[in-house]
């Protein structure tokens, strides 16, 4: 059996004959309906657009403050890391690690990652070990979860109306961005052509 | 009937979904990108139980106890979700409060049901509607995550309230078992191999 036109689905292994899809077409499983790939124009170049906006916006968005509190004469303001500290003064390490790897360690290791793999392809050559970068991509991507955090801090805000005078710092403003912008970015990216220009670097 | 990749001895790469021949080999690799190839997740049953399972254990303290102690010159209160929640409902912030109790209370418990549901039943090698069971993974793969909203309410809620004596809001030891919850069952959805669901059709029966 020749290998080069079939596709095995990811979530069910039933194979089936490649297709040529028209731009921004879909090829579904036959068999469960899973997505199996996309044609989407200039996914490289848009991905990389978006991460690197993202990027830029993730920095910006650790030099502001996340919200502001005033009650009795008292004014108090959170940043993002000033949220981990706080959890570790009060004794809770396991919850300060949980909310620094998911809110400011897996972002950057997404954003540095996803650069290191789609920036030199970009250039023309292929990184020495994107296989490793790749799966490593992988790996930390479902632990980032800033929109999650977005979220919560709605909700804490909503709580704290209540009981003092709360506003929203530029921090919240720019993780919303943030959000989007890497929602964008996975969105835009087409692992088909990813790895078919690697492929095609290669030859 | 439908051709199976792992049936004509060709292993689909988790990485760059390259399809590579099998050649018998005890430890193949992927020919494009290097990753180790197995027809399905190694150990994936025995892995997603042992997460699972914990995550149902540490599903009960995460509930019963404080998620959140708040304290003031005059009082002292603590909260579970359960309570977080009616607090909101009480104070008018309806949705809010019905998308926590979705996200903290429900989403957890029915991850750990549908996946019970099925790993008993492709461990039963069962035929029922395949098609329902990917769609019930699909769903816990892709709401599971939402379910550490309460953590972060938590966190920013301890950041902004440190008011000294005036004022001030700890997380209550609740907050580790609900955490615990739900990278568990973060680590059981990932630990399954959808492919096991389908892996009881076309074959003869009892094989």
């Amino acid at each position: 059996m020749k290998t080069n036109n079939l596709v095995a689905c990811p979530e069910c292994d039933a194979l089936q004959r490649e297709v040529d899809l028209v731009p921004h077409g879909e090829a579904v499983c036959m068999r469960c309906g899973a997505e199996l790939f996309r044609n989407k124009p200039g996914s490289l170049d848009r991905t990389l657009a978006f991460i690197i906006a993202a990027a830029i916006v993730f920095v910006a968005a650790n030099t502001f403050p996340l919200m502001e509190l005033e009650a009795q004469g008292m004014r108090r303001e959170s940043t993002l890391f000033g949220t981990v500290v706080a959890l570790q003064e009060t004794g809770w390490p396991l919850i300060a690690l949980l909310v620094l790897v998911t809110t400011l360690v897996v972002p950057c290791l997404q954003l540095g990652l996803a650069l290191a793999v789609l920036l030199p392809l970009k250039l023309g050559h292929v990184p020495r070990a994107l296989g490793w970068l790749s799966r490593a991509l992988d790996t930390v991507w479902p632990w980032g979860m800033v929109e999650v955090f977005l979220l919560g801090s709605m909700v804490s805000l909503v709580k704290l109306t209540k009981i003092a005078t709360v506003s929203t710092g530029g921090a919240l403003y720019m993780l919303g961005a943030y959000a989007l912008l890497i929602s964008a970015a996975v969105a835009a990216f087409d692992s088909r052509a990813f790895w078919a220009r690697v492929d095609e670097l290669r030859a | 009937m439908t051709a199976i990749a792992a049936r004509e001895g060709l292993l689909l790469c988790d990485t760059c979904l390259l399809l590579n021949r099998a050649r018998g080999l005890a430890h193949p690799a992927c020919a494009r990108c290097g990753a180790h190839l197995h027809a399905r997740k190694p150990g994936s049953l025995m892995r997603t139980w042992a997460f699972l399972i914990s995550a149902a254990i540490l599903y009960i303290p995460a509930n019963v106890l404080p998620v959140i102690e708040s304290g003031s010159l005059f009082e002292s209160q603590s909260d579970t979700i359960l309570s977080g929640v009616f607090f909101l409902w009480k104070t008018g912030s309806w949705l809010l409060a019905a998308i926590v109790f979705t996200a903290s209370i429900v989403i957890p418990a029915a991850k750990i049901a549908s996946l019970a549901f099925l790993l008993v039943s492709a461990q039963a090698r069962s035929r029922w509607s395949p098609l329902w069971r990917a769609r019930i993974y699909r769903a816990t793969h892709y709401i599971g995550r939402w379910s550490m909203v309460d953590i972060y309410v938590g966190a920013t809620l301890v950041a902004l309230v440190q008011l000294k004596a005036f004022a001030s809001i700890v997380p209550g030891p609740g907050a580790v078992y609900f955490g615990s919850v739900v990278v568990l069952t973060m680590l059981a959805t990932h630990s399954f191999d959808p492919r096991l669901t389908w892996d009881s059709l076309g074959e003869p029966r009892g094989g």
